[in-house]
């Protein structure tokens, strides 16, 4: 009995390992896109002009790209940070250990809401679609999606 | 007694293993109260940033042009809209596409400066050549603002489509709205959108436009000569004159 419950830990921390790599890359790709995207929207250098397909350009500089002010690129930024930082923590024990996931899976679901409503946005109101914001959709589903795969195969190991 | 001491090493193992793992789940919550608060918080996180983040629709009834109004309007000899006075010196063909927001920063911001500065004292003659290459939003925009353009609201008209431009689909019950907003005839409007009675041309002014250059928008063709992107009325950047530079060296005999 203790053989097959030794197995099935080594086999689901390995896989939780992946998982945990899997959720660190998809952050920060999301990170690295978020930045991208903020730079764009805060970058006045370029001459102000329309080409044609110019989806991210139509999509960032909506209405919809900005929150109170806030470019909302840099509060997707913002959001991926945070995520970054409850993984790392999330390997050093106490507090965070018991609540990081908990928290990360609260964070992804409400970045993987938002997201859909921007592309509801993206395609019902802009008419155009911004690769860029498509990529951060793509990031923080699989963000999400790992954290409830970690939260439902790996239950807490109790006597 | 081998049996026993297997059991105490797979025990002392798993026990390590235990710790171990402890470091990344044993600890971990999983009450389902605590999964169902985390959800709704969540749910009620973005509702809320929906809601706040949501643009307020311009609900505008009748438009207020301001200087724009003020200029001398007419139609060029191809159909175009302008203002200003026909035989001024200086001739500004203005390329815009209604889905384009740089077209809308400049139309809102600098535009009615330059109206202000050149148009309203005859030093320039603005036309405007609509075109329709930016994105889907535009053809439908641009076709119906040909139809306002024939019931003499074409300025109008404009202004509100660049108002909405990003709040709210360009589709045929907004642009109907619009037409209304801006009093027109609604069932003119309608029927004149509905036939559609203005696709070709906006087709055939949009690859006019690429045959003359015009690769973006804005685009002002400034007495012969091309200048991309939003420009200012004044500017210290050489490279990157703006209205007032341009017209003072027209004005002065150079090109």
């Amino acid at each position: 009995m203790i053989k097959t419950k030794r197995r099935v830990l080594s086999i689901t921390n390995r896989t939780e390992q992946i998982a945990i790599v899997v959720a660190y890359l998809a952050a920060i790709i999301g990170l690295l896109d978020s930045l991208y995207l903020t730079y764009v929207k805060l970058d006045t250098s370029t001459p102000a002009f329309c080409a044609p397909g110019g989806g991210c350009d139509v999509v960032n500089s909506s209405v919809y790209a900005e929150f109170m002010g806030i470019p909302i690129a840099l509060l997707g930024a913002g959001m991926y940070l945070v995520l970054i930082g409850l993984l790392w923590l999330e390997n050093r024990g106490g507090f965070w250990n018991q609540y990081g996931l908990m928290a990360m899976l609260g964070i992804s679901l409400a970045g993987v809401l938002y997201s859909a409503y921007l592309t509801y946005i993206e395609i019902a109101v802009l008419h155009a679609i911004c690769p860029y914001c498509v990529i951060s959709a793509i990031t923080i589903s699989i963000f999400f999606l790992v954290t409830v795969f970690r939260l439902v195969k790996y239950q807490p190991y109790d006597d | 007694m081998p049996g026993y001491s297997m059991n105490l090493c797979e025990d002392l193992l798993a026990k390590k293993t235990k710790q171990r793992g402890s470091k990344n789940t044993v600890n971990r919550q999983s009450s389902p109260v605590l999964y169902l608060g985390i959800g709704i918080i969540a749910i009620l996180v973005v509702i809320a940033l929906i809601q706040l983040g949501r643009p307020a629709s311009p609900t505008a009834t009748g438009v207020n042009i301001g200087v724009m109004g003020e200029a001398e309007r007419g139609l060029t000899d191809d159909g175009l809209p302008y203002l200003g006075n026909r035989d001024a010196p200086i001739v500004i063909v203005q390329y815009e596409d209604f889905g384009c927001h740089n077209c809308k920063t400049f139309a809102e911001s600098i535009e009615p400066n330059l109206v202000e500065q050149y148009v309203l004292d005859g030093s320039v003659l603005l036309i405007n050549h609509p075109v329709a290459f930016v994105n889907q939003q535009s053809r439908p925009a641009a076709e119906a603002a040909e139809c306002a353009l024939k019931q003499d609201k074409f300025w109008e008209y404009r202004h509100i489509l660049f108002q909405n431009q990003g709040v709210v689909p360009f589709n045929r019950d907004n642009l109907v709205n619009f037409a209304s907003q801006a009093g027109l005839d609604t069932r003119t409007f309608s029927s004149c959108y509905d036939q559609k009675l203005y696709e070709t041309l906006v087709v055939d002014r949009t690859l006019a436009s690429q045959r003359r250059g015009v690769t973006g928008t804005p685009t002002f063709d400034i007495n012969g000569t091309l200048y991309q992107g939003v420009m200012p009325i004044d500017s210290t950047n050489p490279e990157r004159p703006g209205f007032k530079q341009i017209i003072e060296r027209i004005q002065a005999g150079e090109r």
